[in-house]
C-alpha cells in the first residue's frame, strides 16, 4: 500500500521515457508486463525489449509508483502474470510529468519551435 | 519442444535475481509473441527467434555488467545493437569476398554440404526414433510387459487367460492392459470398407492418459462377454464421416456420430466415443477400437500385447523382479509352464534393437563429416595462405590480429551456412530416398522428415562448424611472423606441412574404416540375397480378404466358402495353382505347444502353425525336403514340419514318422509327421519364430480366417480385375482388398538389411570420394608450393621420371601411413559393428583386401596427376618467379 510519507512527486522528474510509457499504459487500468509491452509498442510503433520493460517495472515498483495487485482479472484463467496498477504516488508523478511536458511544449510553442500538431 | 528448451537455457544467461523475478514472464512473452509470429509466417517466426536470441544475449550481458537495474543508465532502446552491426558489416564483407571467388566458395560449401547433408538426414532419423518424446503424458512410466519364451528368451504374445492372471496378480502397476490389432470390414452406412482395428481392454485409454475427443472411453462392463457391442472411432474416421455428411467442414461440435450404429464384421456396434486426433498407439493407422469383450478367450490363442503404467517410484527393473515373485505361468494345456514376464519402458520397446544400427549410422556419418571438414579446412587454409601477403600487409599497417581473426571466423560461418543450406537440400533428398527404401523398420516411419528441430540442428551445426573452421584456419594463417608473408616467399610455408600430412592420414584412415564397414554390410546383404528363401515367390499373388465373422462364423461355413473360392480361382485362365493359408509365408498367427510321442515332457516345445489347403506348396513354391506335404484329407492325422523343427524333434535323424500332439486342442490326437519342408527365411528385426508347422485347415477345431494365394503365369497383377470379379462371384458382400505379389513382400522383408547396407555403402563411397579429392588437393598444393624447387632440380639435371618418382614417394609415405592406420582401426571397428549387429554374415577378406588395395591405388593416382605437373614445370619460368 502507499507509503503515508510519500515522497514529493516532483523528485522523480523528469521520468525516463520507458517509465513514462509504462505509467501511461497503467493509467488505462490494471495490466501485466505483457499487456504493458503491447500497449507501449502499439502506441510508439516500435519494439520495447522485454528486459528493459522489466527493469523499469522493477524500478517503478521499488520507488512505489506502481504496486502489484493480488487480484487476477480473468484472462482465460491460465494467468501466471503479475498484475500492476498505478499507486497514488504513481498517479501524482504521472500528472506531474505530463504537466512538466505540457509546460515544456508551451514554452517551445511560444518561441515558434513547435507547431500545433506536435 | 527443443526450441522451448533452448530458450529456457538462454534465459539462464540473465543474472540470477533478475531471472528469478521475471524469467517466467519473459518466457511467456516469448511464447505468446512466437505464436503470433508463427501464425503470421515462417519467416516472421524465424525472425522472432533470432532477434530474441540476440536480444537476450545482449540484455543478459548488459545486466551482468550493470547489475543494478534500478540505476538509470544508458538508455537501452537505441535501435540496432552495435554487436549486430559489426556482425552485419563483417558478414557483408565476407559475402562480397566469397562472391568474388564463386568456384572456390562452391567447392568449400559443396564439400561441407556432403558431410552436413548426411549428418542432418541421419540426425533427423535418430531424433525421430530416439529423442523425440512419445506423445503421451508421463510417457516414461509406460511399460510394455512381455512374456519371454522359456528357452529362446524371445518375446511371445499372451493369451487372454494368461493376461487375466498377470493382470490380477501384478503389483506395482496402475493397471495392466492388453490389445491386439487386425483388419475389420466396417460399414458406417456408406458401404463396407476395410479398416485397421484395435481390440483393447477397457483401461488402455486411461493407462495412456488419453481422453476421448468426444463421448466416453470403454468401461469395465464393455470388457465382459455378452455386452452390447460398442466401438470407438478414430478422429480421422470421424472427420471423414463428418465431411461426408456435411460436404464441407464438419460443423463445430457436431457429435451426431455418438450413439450411431455401425457394422463391424457384420455385427452391429454402437459408437460411444471418438478418439483424440493423432493418437499414435497402438499405431497411427488404427481407425477403430473395439473392447476386448468380444475377443477370443481360449487358452491356445496367443495374440495380446500388454501395456501398463508404473506406479510412482517403481522402476521397470523392480516390476520385473515383482513379476518373478508371483511366478507367472503360461496357461498351456494341462500343465501351466512357468514363464518370465519382463517390463521394458515403452520407448525402449519401440527402439531397443534399433539403437545399435542408429549408432552405426551416427558413427559413419560423423566420419564422413570429419573427412569433409578436413577437406574444407585445407581449402580454406590454402586460400588464407594465398592471402598471407594481404593479411601480413594489414597486420603490418597496424590491424590487430583480433579483427583479422574475426573476419575469417565470420567468413567461415558464411561458408558453413552456405554448406548447411545445400546440405539441408541434400538431406531432404536422402530422407526421400530412405522413404522409398522402405522405412518399415523405423518405430514411427510416418514421422520421418525434417522438422523444426532437425532444421535447428542443421543451422546450429553448420554455423558451429563454419566458425570452427574459420577460427582454426585463422589461427594458422595469422600465426606466422608477418614479415615472412611480406617477402612473398614461397616454399616457406613448411609449418603447414605436418598438419597437412596429418590431414591426409586422418582422412585416409577414416575412409578405410568406413569402406571396410560398408563392405562388411554389403557382403552380409549379398549372402542374404543369395540365400535360399525356402520358397519361390515368383508370380505368386496374395489376396487380402476378410471373411465377415458374423456370416461365416463356423468352420463349416468358412470351409465351404474357401472351397468354392478356390474352385473359382483355379478355373481362371492364367492361374496355375491356388491355395488358402492362415497366413502368408512371412508371418504366422497361430502358436501351439507340442508334445512329442516318447519325448520328454517339455513345456517349452512350441511351434508356429500355418493352416493350409491343398495346393499350398505348388502355389508358393515351398520346397519339400523329405516325405510329402499334407493334404486336406489328412485332417487331424498328419502335419509337416520345417527343417528347424525337424532338427529339434529328431536331432540327427529323420523326423518323418514321429508322432506329436498339438496342445490346447480338444480332442488331443496323435498326428504323424509326414514330411519336412525348407525353412522360410525371415530377415526382419521382429521375425522371432523358428519352428514352423503346416497343418491341414481341417485339422484344428476352430475356424480361422484364411489368405488366398495364387500362382500365375506372367505378370500376376495383370489378372487383378478378373480375380476380384471371381471373388465377388462367390459372395458379393465379400470384396477383395489389396493384391500383393509375394515378391513385394519378400523385398519388404529385407528392407532393414538393405537399408543399412545402402546407407553405409553410400557413406563409404562418399568418404572415399572426399578423401581422394582431399588427397589430390593436398598433393596439388604441395607440388605448386614447391614448383621452384622442381624447376631448380630440373635445371640441375634431374629427369622427369625422377621428379614424378620423388613426388610419389613423398605421397606414398602419407598414403601408407593413412591406410595402415585405417587398417589398424578397421579390426576393432568391425568387431564393434559385429557385436552390435550380431546377425551379420562373415566378412570376405579378399573383398576387403581388394577394396583397400584399390583405395591405395586411387590414392596414388590422385598423387600422380600433381606429380606429372611437377615434372612439367619449366625450369626457366620457375626460376624467373623468384
Amino acid at each position: 500500500m502507499d507509503d503515508p510519507q510519500a515522497p514529493d512527486p516532483a523528485s522523480f522528474l523528469p521520468l525516463p521515457h520507458t517509465s513514462l510509457d509504462i505509467l501511461l499504459a497503467l493509467a488505462e487500468g490494471e495490466s501485466h508486463g505483457f499487456g504493458v509491452k503491447r500497449f507501449v509498442e502499439a502506441r510508439n510503433g516500435r519494439k520495447l525489449r522485454a528486459a528493459t520493460l522489466y527493469d523499469a517495472l522493477a524500478r517503478l515498483h521499488r520507488d512505489g509508483l506502481i504496486r502489484e495487485t493480488p487480484s487476477r482479472p480473468e484472462d482465460g484463467g491460465t494467468s501466471r502474470w503479475r498484475y500492476y496498477v498505478l499507486s497514488t504516488l504513481g498517479e501524482a508523478v504521472l500528472r506531474a510529468e505530463l504537466g512538466r511536458l505540457h509546460r515544456l511544449l508551451e514554452f517551445a510553442r511560444n518561441r515558434g519551435l513547435a507547431t500545433e500538431g506536435g | 519442444m527443443m526450441i522451448d528448451a533452448l530458450t529456457r537455457a538462454l534465459l539462464r544467461l540473465y543474472p540470477e535475481p533478475f531471472r528469478r523475478r521475471f524469467g517466467r514472464e519473459l518466457l511467456q512473452i516469448w511464447r505468446a509473441e512466437g505464436d503470433e509470429a508463427r501464425a503470421a509466417s515462417r519467416l516472421a517466426a524465424a525472425r522472432h527467434w533470432t532477434s530474441w536470441c540476440f536480444v537476450t544475449l545482449y540484455d543478459a550481458l548488459l545486466r551482468h555488467l550493470r547489475p543494478d537495474p534500478s540505476r538509470p543508465s544508458v538508455p537501452a532502446d537505441r535501435g540496432a545493437l552495435f554487436t549486430l552491426d559489426w556482425i552485419r558489416r563483417d558478414a557483408a564483407f565476407a559475402l562480397r569476398s566469397l562472391g568474388r571467388r564463386p568456384v572456390w566458395t562452391l567447392s568449400v560449401a559443396g564439400t561441407l554440404a556432403l558431410g552436413l547433408g548426411a549428418s542432418i538426414a541421419i540426425f533427423s532419423v535418430v531424433h525421430d526414433s530416439l529423442l523425440r518424446p512419445l506423445p503421451f503424458d508421463d510417457a516414461a512410466s509406460l511399460v510394455v510387459v512381455e512374456a519371454l519364451a522359456p528357452e529362446s528368451r524371445r518375446s511371445i504374445l499372451a493369451s487372454y487367460p494368461a493376461y487375466r492372471s498377470y493382470r490380477d496378480a501384478q503389483e506395482g502397476l496402475e493397471g495392466l492392459d492388453a490389445w491386439t490389432t487386425q483388419h475389420a470390414t466396417v460399414d458406417l452406412g456408406d458401404g463396407p470398407s476395410r479398416r485397421w482395428t484395435a481390440t483393447a481392454s477397457s483401461g488402455l485409454l486411461r493407462t495412456l492418459r488419453v481422453d476421448p475427443f468426444l463421448g466416453r472411453g470403454f468401461s469395465a462392463e464393455d470388457d465382459r462377454v455378452g455386452q452390447a457391442p460398442v466401438a470407438l472411432i478414430s478422429h480421422r474416421l470421424w472427420a471423414e464421416e463428418m465431411g461426408r455428411l456435411s460436404k464441407g467442414r464438419g460443423g463445430a461440435g457436431d457429435d451426431g456420430i455418438l450413439g450411431r450404429t455401425i457394422t463391424v464384421d457384420e455385427v452391429q456396434h454402437t459408437v460411444v466415443g471418438v478418439l483424440p486426433p493423432g493418437l499414435a498407439y497402438p499405431d497411427g493407422e488404427v481407425d477403430l477400437w473395439l473392447p476386448l469383450g468380444g475377443a477370443p478367450r481360449g487358452r491356445g490363442f496367443y495374440y495380446l500385447s500388454m501395456l501398463g503404467r508404473l506406479e510412482d517410484g517403481v522402476t521397470p527393473q523392480q516390476l520385473t523382479a515383482r513379476f518373478a515373485s508371483f511366478g507367472p505361468t503360461m496357461p498351456n494345456g494341462p500343465v501351466d509352464s512357468p514363464i518370465d514376464l519382463v517390463a521394458t519402458p515403452m520407448r525402449e520397446n519401440l527402439v531397443g534393437d534399433l539403437r545399435p544400427q542408429l549408432s552405426l549410422f551416427l558413427a559413419a556419418v560423423a566420419t564422413v563429416l570429419l573427412i569433409a571438414c578436413l577437406n574444407a579446412t585445407h581449402l580454406i587454409l590454402i586460400r588464407a595462405l594465398g592471402r598471407r601477403r594481404e593479411l601480413a600487409l594489414r597486420a603490418a599497417l597496424g590491424a590487430g590480429r583480433g579483427p583479422l581473426l574475426r573476419q575469417l571466423v565470420v567468413e567461415g560461418c558464411a561458408l558453413g551456412l552456405l554448406g548447411g543450406i545445400l546440405g539441408t537440400a541434400l538431406a531432404f533428398g536422402i530422407l526421400e530416398g530412405l522413404r522409398s527404401l522402405g522405412p518399415e523398420w523405423m518405430p514411427r516411419p510416418e514421422e520421418l522428415g525434417l522438422d523444426g528441430t532437425a532444421l535447428a540442428f542443421a543451422f546450429g551445426l553448420s554455423l558451429a562448424l563454419g566458425a570452427l573452421l574459420g577460427a582454426a584456419t585463422a589461427v594458422r594463417a595469422t600465426a606466422d611472423d608477418p614479415s615472412l608473408g611480406m617477402t612473398g616467399a614461397r616454399g616457406e610455408v613448411g609449418g603447414g606441412q605436418r598438419s597437412r600430412a596429418a590431414l591426409i592420414v586422418v582422412q585416409l584412415a577414416g575412409a578405410v574404416v568406413l569402406l571396410s564397414t560398408a563392405l562388411l554390410l554389403v557382403s552380409s546383404y549379398r549372402s542374404i540375397e543369395s540365400r535360399e528363401s525356402g520358397f519361390d515367390p515368383g508370380g505368386t499373388l496374395m489376396v487380402d480378404l476378410d471373411l465377415p465373422a458374423g456370416r461365416y462364423g463356423t468352420r463349416q461355413e468358412q470351409g465351404a466358402y474357401y472351397a468354392q473360392l478356390l474352385e473359382e480361382l483355379r478355373s481362371l485362365p492364367g492361374v496355375t495353382a491356388a491355395a488358402v493359408a492362415s497366413s502368408h509365408p512371412f508371418t504366422f498367427y497361430i502358436n501351439h505347444g507340442i508334445e512329442l510321442d516318447g519325448g520328454q515332457d517339455d513345456n517349452t516345445l512350441a511351434s508356429r502353425v500355418r493352416l493350409v489347403s491343398d495346393g499350398y506348396p505348388e502355389t508358393t513354391g515351398l520346397t519339400v525336403l523329405e516325405g510329402r506335404f499334407v493334404e486336406e484329407r489328412d485332417g487331424w492325422n498328419a502335419v509337416v514340419v520345417n527343417a528347424t523343427l525337424a532338427r529339434r524333434l529328431a536331432p540327427g535323424g529323420s523326423a518323418v514318422g514321429l508322432r506329436i500332439k498339438l496342445r490346447n486342442i480338444e480332442p488331443e490326437t496323435w498326428r504323424t509327421v509326414v514330411g519336412v519342408v525348407a525353412d522360410v527365411e525371415h530377415y526382419g528385426r521382429r521375425a522371432h519364430w523358428q519352428h514352423a508347422m503346416y497343418v491341414p485347415a481341417q485339422g484344428v477345431p476352430y475356424p480361422h480366417p484364411m489368405t488366398p494365394l495364387l500362382r500365375t503365369e506372367g505378370d500376376p497383377l495383370a489378372l487383378g480385375p478378373s480375380i476380384r470379379e471371381r471373388i465377388l462371384a462367390v459372395d458379393p458382400r465379400v470384396p477383395a482388398g489389396t493384391l500383393v505379389p509375394l515378391d513385394d513382400l519378400l523385398w519388404r522383408s529385407k528392407s532393414e538389411p538393405r537399408l543399412r547396407t545402402t546407407l553405409l555403402g553410400g557413406f563409404g563411397a562418399l568418404a572415399l570420394v572426399l578423401a581422394m579429392t582431399g588427397l589430390y588437393g593436398v598433393m596439388a598444393f604441395w607440388v605448386a608450393d614447391r614448383g621452384k624447387e622442381f624447376g631448380v632440380r630440373q635445371a640441375l639435371g634431374a629427369n622427369r621420371a625422377g621428379i614424378v618418382g620423388m613426388v610419389l614417394l613423398h605421397a606414398l609415405g602419407r598414403v601408407g601411413l593413412g591406410v595402415g592406420l585405417g587398417l589398424a582401426l578397421t579390426w576393432p571397428a568391425l568387431a564393434l559393428v559385429r557385436h552390435q549387429i550380431p546377425d551379420l554374415a562373415p566378412a570376405e577378406p579378399t573383398l576387403q583386401g581388394t577394396a583397400v588395395l584399390l583405395l591405395a591405388l586411387t590414392a596414388l593416382l590422385a598423387c600422380w596427376i600433381p606429380a606429372r605437373r611437377a615434372a612439367g614445370v619449366d625450369p626457366i619460368t620457375a626460376l624467373r618467379e623468384e
